[in-house]
């Protein structure tokens, strides 16, 4: 059950509010883009939050995404620890 | 199976009876106010004497039902017409009312803490010279578990003449609290950490004479006529329908609390959270890990109690400790994420809602890391955190 964690590059978006990060990861699960919530990673903000994170191919369509849903994410690509 | 090491957020073990006063009070309550004889009141009756006994307070109708500590704390610091001074040690519940009322323009208002992350004794005697009228002591953190001497600070308040408001939300139901024997003039609660209710209530408890303007207004089932809120307490502090299913709950757990020995459940959370220190630094020791370090003094998991002197700053230690971890490692978010999905390990990161003491450890751009412990948590529990860090924390 070991993990080890790898840098990995991942796109993540970054919200003002929680319910708009729940507003994105229903979203997201709606138009199957794959992904997940996590904390938003201190590289963008120190003061907690959360965040989606996904694929980096899948950036484009997450923005088309939010475009049409009118969801307020602040797109990053970042090297993250992941499992 | 779950690991729960998140006890300071939430406690995961509700007290025996909490469900089936939620779901009595769930089928067939009369809610209203001022229905007399209702089981309804009758439990809020019940639910003021409890937690005016565990906490020592004199007048069960200075106990104030809220919906938790926050809204109590920010009942007592909004509805008092007097500076106030507060610690670095603070969580949001008690700052993000004060720089509201008093402005953050230079935070003078704030007194700070020692190396050791314990209240610093100068820094607090000169915030007092400023002659506040309310003086806010946080009796646990929630991000060290330190627990502040506030019996000693407490007196040091009102020799300076101020009265004493303290958020226990970290200590209430894992620690003894005599209101009286510590001095307490103002003491906010919430329900579902140690207290082992319900989330959604939790009280403000005032001890003797303090007259606190109300934050809300609205029916009371008394005195309906007067344009004003009541004078008397409970009512002047409480609008509305009140939360009978939480009262509900929080009584059972209360009535539960009081046949048992705080002392013994502080002793055996005390025990648990030393061998995880213990643990801890032969982890430390090992150099092919990543880097950590505790943040604040753990020292007073290893104390007997009658050897803590009456003026120390500190007075024992609650089940939280948090972890800086170093710069190039994976980040206490990362950590906290990956123990989740892995090892089913439930933790908390960030900074915990208490920004100043992050700033004042120098966490304050990557959080920490934080495990809180209670007495259900067990020796192989730990165990398998310590593999699981072993793990995680492995140099890249």
């Amino acid at each position: 059950m070991a993990a080890k964690l790898i840098k990995q590059e991942r796109t993540v978006a970054a919200f003002d509010s929680t319910h708009e990060a729940l507003s994105a990861e229903a979203a997201c699960k709606a138009a199957g883009i794959a992904g997940r919530l996590i904390p938003t990673p201190p590289e963008i903000r120190a003061d907690c939050g959360l965040a989606w994170m996904c694929e980096p191919q899948d950036e484009a369509s997450l923005r088309t995404l939010f475009d049409q849903q009118h969801i307020e994410g602040h797109m990053y690509r970042l090297r993250l620890w992941t499992c | 199976m779950t690991i729960y090491c998140n006890n300071a957020a939430t406690s995961i073990h509700k007290a025996p009876g909490v469900s089936d006063a939620i779901v009595h009070a769930l089928g067939g309550y009369n809610s209203s106010r001022g229905a007399g004889g209702t089981d309804a009141t009758h439990t809020l009756f019940s639910c003021r004497e409890h937690l005016a006994h565990l906490f020592g307070a004199p007048d069960s109708s200075r106990v104030i039902l809220t919906s938790g500590a926050t809204e109590a704390i920010n009942t007592a610091l909004l509805g008092l017409d007097c500076h106030i001074i507060c610690g670095r040690d603070a969580h949001n519940a008690s700052l993000r009312p004060l720089y509201h009322k008093q402005g953050d323009s230079d935070a003078s208002w704030l007194y700070g803490l020692d190396a050791e992350g314990y209240v610093d004794r100068a820094s607090y005697k000169q915030a007092l010279l400023q002659k506040p009228g309310l003086v806010v002591l946080t009796l646990a953190s929630n991000v060290t578990g330190i627990i502040s001497n506030v019996a000693h600070l407490a007196e040091l308040a009102h020799e300076a003449g101020a009265k004493v408001l303290v958020d226990a939300s970290q200590a209430a139901g894992h620690y003894p609290i005599d209101m009286c024997e510590m001095g307490i003039d103002l003491l906010a609660a919430p329900g579902h950490k140690g207290l082992l209710g319900p989330s959604g209530i939790g009280c403000l408890i005032i001890n003797g004479d303090i007259d606190i303007a109300p934050l809300k207004f609205g029916g009371t089932g008394s005195l309906s006529y007067e344009h004003a809120m009541p004078k008397a307490y409970p009512e002047r502090l409480e609008a509305g329908t009140p939360n009978h299913i939480g009262v509900a709950g929080l009584n059972a757990a209360v009535q539960y609390l009081l046949t048992q020995d705080i002392q013994e459940i502080y002793a055996q959370e005390a025990a648990i959270t030393a061998y995880f220190v213990r643990r801890l630094q032969e982890l430390q020791a090992d150099a092919t890990r990543y880097n950590f370090e505790i943040l604040g003094s753990v020292e007073s998991l290893f104390w007997e109690k009658e050897s803590i002197p009456e003026d120390a700053m500190c007075v024992g230690h609650t089940g939280a400790i948090s972890m800086r971890i170093e710069e190039d490692a994976p980040g206490p978010d990362v950590l906290s994420q990956a123990l989740a999905d892995t090892y089913q390990i439930l933790t908390r990161a960030g900074l915990h809602c208490a920004p100043l003491i992050h700033k004042h450890f120098g966490t304050d751009s990557t959080g920490a890391l934080r495990f809180s412990f209670d007495r259900n948590n067990t020796k192989d529990e730990v165990d398998a955190v310590i593999v699981a860090l072993t793990d995680l924390l492995e140099r890249r």
